[in-house]
């Protein structure tokens, strides 16, 4: 049953996803195979998707812990300085008044992270339980996670710049925490999670329901 | 989708057939390690979790939780984590947490402390701390495991770690020692005073004092503690002294010590928290060696001006003792007022054969007197002189010190003099001086009522006449003087021609009796042949004694019969 939309995959049809070539492919064949123009291997579908953007996403929220509790930089003033982890250093921009930057770096480096781990968990849940609920909207939703994503890495950028430029020894120095490394893993492996997911099978849920 | 595109859609050439393996993809490794990097993690953080302690301080000047650090020899070893009131608000608690690593520090003996910038006299310490900060010092020490601590308010003079030893001084007042004197063997630094606590209102303040090794081994049993502290100037009975330390000594005070090693050598070394007697300078010492002491009040008369505590108490020239007070007090039932003066005698000076205090009556009772004398002319210092006096009358006064025994007292020399003098000035001045110049007057007025007489003057010329008349006389006899002296002179010579005649007579007389002369030699025969004689006579009387009848017979016939 078909409610008026074709898939490519009826059609035994798959896109090279590296150049584009279009492919017929049977059903069978679906893995494995392997485009004839440039040699990338051709799928209907993202193989695994499902199970890789699961492992990728558990081990970016494993990794979610450790960011937040340690430290992410320290910044020493006159040798005066403390380790700061995420969330105390937008309470130290919240306190010394730049309510922005304080808001930037709580958008960048807790919200976006925490919603993409959020919003790949519910669609992969809402895959594995074949939902029909909203498919456009999710798919806008997963659209907004890939896009945003990279964002997260701002954090990461400021301090690598950060820990390059200020290095005058003792009178100021920025060294980077182990947290940041956790949390540029959380924001890489995030990252990976999404794309690991195929968007597509929010529709196939669609379609293979009504099958 | 329309058909037409399909043809342009090729087939897939190549089907590169991979066995697909059933079970898990190799993906899930990927949580895996994230979870197992994690685990890891966590237990290093947690293995680093060191424990975390309280420490009490007075204040919380320059702490800062989370960012006051606890260092060992600037070696980070944890960190504030809190600063609260305690609960009466006297002081402050800060709750630390400290590195695993240092854990086995944490013992009754630790100390802490904060680190500021601090300025004395000895020099200015935790400069850097101006810029990064105060932070807490700790020192590792032995004990007892704890975990709540009281924090130093000052930086210990002396590490732990620093080999030596501790004693305590005690002392009754402690002058310009502070924490952190030096204290000096010869000369040489070899510790610091540590503090000082004074536990009662009656009792010493206790010292502490550090000695750095090797010198503790110089800390004897007999080692005497002194103060040293800089300027030392005394003017007593005799003299002025001025002592000078070093410029630090002087600033901050100092303790010297030595240690006699005389014939029975220095004595054993001695452990840790042994207890000195400070003596306030190093002829203190000698002072305070004798632990017996008897004392004794006297009564002075005089004034007692230049007399302190502490002068000497001398017999004939050698100390015995020293004056401890001097007070002035007011009988008013007799209403007078007396000094007692309060002496101490050290029998240990003296070779004293029994009991000091009994020998001491017995010599009271045999004249032992006190006096007062100057010891020192140009300040008029006093010292208490004890002698015999044998003859002297003393009075003792049993009512006024009625625990303390008496010396009586004999006047001062300077008083003694002063008393002669005005005695005598008083017999002076009982003199009848008014009725016995009338009465020179007088008979100077008498001699001169005779020296103008006129009768005496008539009398002088009588005898002046006399006088003439004698003179004159004089002068006659020697003109007939002359005359008489002419026949005189005769005489003289007629007896000298008499005289020389008798010399040669005598000459001539001696000439013939000479025993070479002839008349000699004849006189000799003569004798001789007058021997002969007689003994020939004396043959002849035995001769005719024994042969009477020869006489009739004959000589020769009797003897032929």
């Amino acid at each position: 049953m078909r409610p008026g939309y074709d898939r490519a995959k009826d059609i035994g049809l798959a896109r090279c996803e590296r150049c584009g070539l279009a492919l017929s492919l049977s059903v069978h064949e679906q893995h494995d195979a392997a485009c004839p123009r440039c040699g990338q291997s051709v799928h209907f579908r993202k193989p695994n998707s499902i199970a890789r953007t699961w492992a990728w996403l558990i081990a970016a929220t494993i990794c979610y812990i450790p960011a937040n509790l340690f430290p992410i930089m320290t910044v020493e003033k006159l040798g005066q300085g403390e380790p700061s982890t995420i969330v105390s250093g937008v309470q130290m921009l919240w306190a010394a008044g730049m309510y922005p930057i304080a808001i930037l770096v709580f958008v960048a480096s807790i919200m976006v992270p925490v919603l993409k781990l959020i919003v790949l968990t519910f669609l992969l849940i809402s895959i594995q339980r074949r939902s029909q609920w909203r498919p456009k909207d999710r798919a806008i939703l997963y659209r907004i996670t890939e896009f945003f994503g990279r964002w997260s890495m701002i954090d990461i950028y400021m301090i690598s710049i950060l820990t390059a430029l200020v290095s005058f020894g003792t009178v100021a120095q920025v060294t980077p925490g182990l947290g940041a490394t956790f949390f540029a893993g959380v924001v890489v492996m995030t990252m990976i999670a999404a794309e690991c997911f195929d968007a597509r099978l929010i529709w196939d849920c669609l379609e293979e329901n009504h099958e | 989708m329309s058909e037409p595109s399909k043809p342009k859609t090729p087939a897939v050439p190549v089907v590169e057939r991979k066995k697909k393996r059933a079970g898990l993809s190799p993906i899930w490794l990927v949580p895996v390690m994230a979870a197992a990097i994690g685990i890891w993690i966590a237990g290093m953080a947690w293995m680093e979790q060191g424990p975390t302690i309280t420490i009490s301080f007075n204040t919380a000047q320059g702490l800062e939780p989370g960012k006051t650090r606890i260092k060992h020899k600037d070696v980070e070893v944890g960190k504030l984590v809190d600063v609260v009131l305690k609960d009466d608000h006297s002081g402050v608690v800060v709750t630390a947490e400290l590195q695993p690593r240092v854990a086995n520090f944490l013992t009754t003996g630790t100390r802490f402390w904060v680190v500021r910038p601090r300025l004395s006299i000895k020099g200015v310490t935790g400069l850097s701390t101006l810029v990064s900060g105060a932070y807490i010092e700790i020192e590792p020490g032995f004990g007892v495991d704890t975990k709540h601590f009281a924090g130093l308010e000052s930086p210990p003079v002396v590490r732990a770690d620093v080999p030596g030893r501790k004693y305590v001084l005690q002392v009754a007042e402690l002058g310009s020692l502070s924490v952190g004197s030096p204290i000096y063997f010869r000369g040489i630094q070899v510790g610091e005073v540590l503090g000082h606590e004074l536990e009662a209102l009656d009792k010493e303040i206790d010292v502490h004092i550090f000695v750095n090794a090797p010198y503790h081994h110089l800390v004897r049993e007999n080692s005497r503690f002194w103060n040293r502290s800089g300027l030392n100037i005394t003017l007593d009975a005799n003299g002025m002294k001025v002592k000078m330390a070093s410029m630090q000594a002087l600033l901050v005070g100092g303790v010297a010590f030595e240690t006699p090693a005389d014939i029975e050598g220095a004595g054993p070394e001695v452990p840790d928290g042994t207890t000195f007697r400070l003596f306030r300078d190093r002829s203190g010492i000698d002072e305070n060696l004798y632990t017996q002491s008897l004392p004794y009040v006297m009564f002075f008369n005089g004034s007692v001006r230049g007399l302190k505590p502490g002068a000497p108490v001398e017999f004939r020239g050698i100390k015995v003792g020293s004056v401890t007070d001097v007070k002035l007090e007011y009988d008013a039932g007799k209403n007078e007022f007396f000094v007692p003066v309060f002496i101490q005698i050290q029998p240990e000076r003296i070779n004293i054969g029994g009991q000091p205090a009994k020998v001491i009556e017995n010599l009271i009772t045999r004249g032992l007197r006190a006096q007062l004398r100057t010891g020192n002319l140009l300040t008029g210092q006093l010292f208490v002189d004890l002698d015999l006096h044998p003859d002297s009358r003393y009075e003792m006064h049993p009512d006024r010190q009625k625990n303390i025994k008496e010396i009586p007292t004999v006047l001062t020399s300077l008083d003694e003099i002063t008393h002669s003098v005005t005695e005598f000035l008083e017999k002076v001045q009982s003199l009848p001086l008014d009725t016995l110049s009338d009465e020179v007057l007088k008979s100077v007025r008498g001699v001169n009522d005779i020296i103008y007489e006129p009768a005496l003057k008539g009398s002088v010329i009588t005898m002046k006449n006399t006088l003439n008349n004698l003179e004159k006389m004089v002068a006659d006899l020697s003109s007939r003087m002359d005359p008489m002296t002419e026949d005189l002179h005769k005489t003289i010579q007629a007896a000298r021609k008499t005289l020389d005649q008798t010399t040669q007579s005598l000459t001539s007389i001696e000439n013939v009796v000479a025993p070479d002369s002839a008349l000699h030699y004849d006189i000799q025969q003569a004798v001789r042949e007058l021997t002969a004689t007689s003994r020939s006579i004396r043959r002849l009387t035995d001769y005719l004694e024994r042969n009477p009848d020869s006489l009739l017979f004959g000589k020769g016939k009797r003897q032929a019969q």
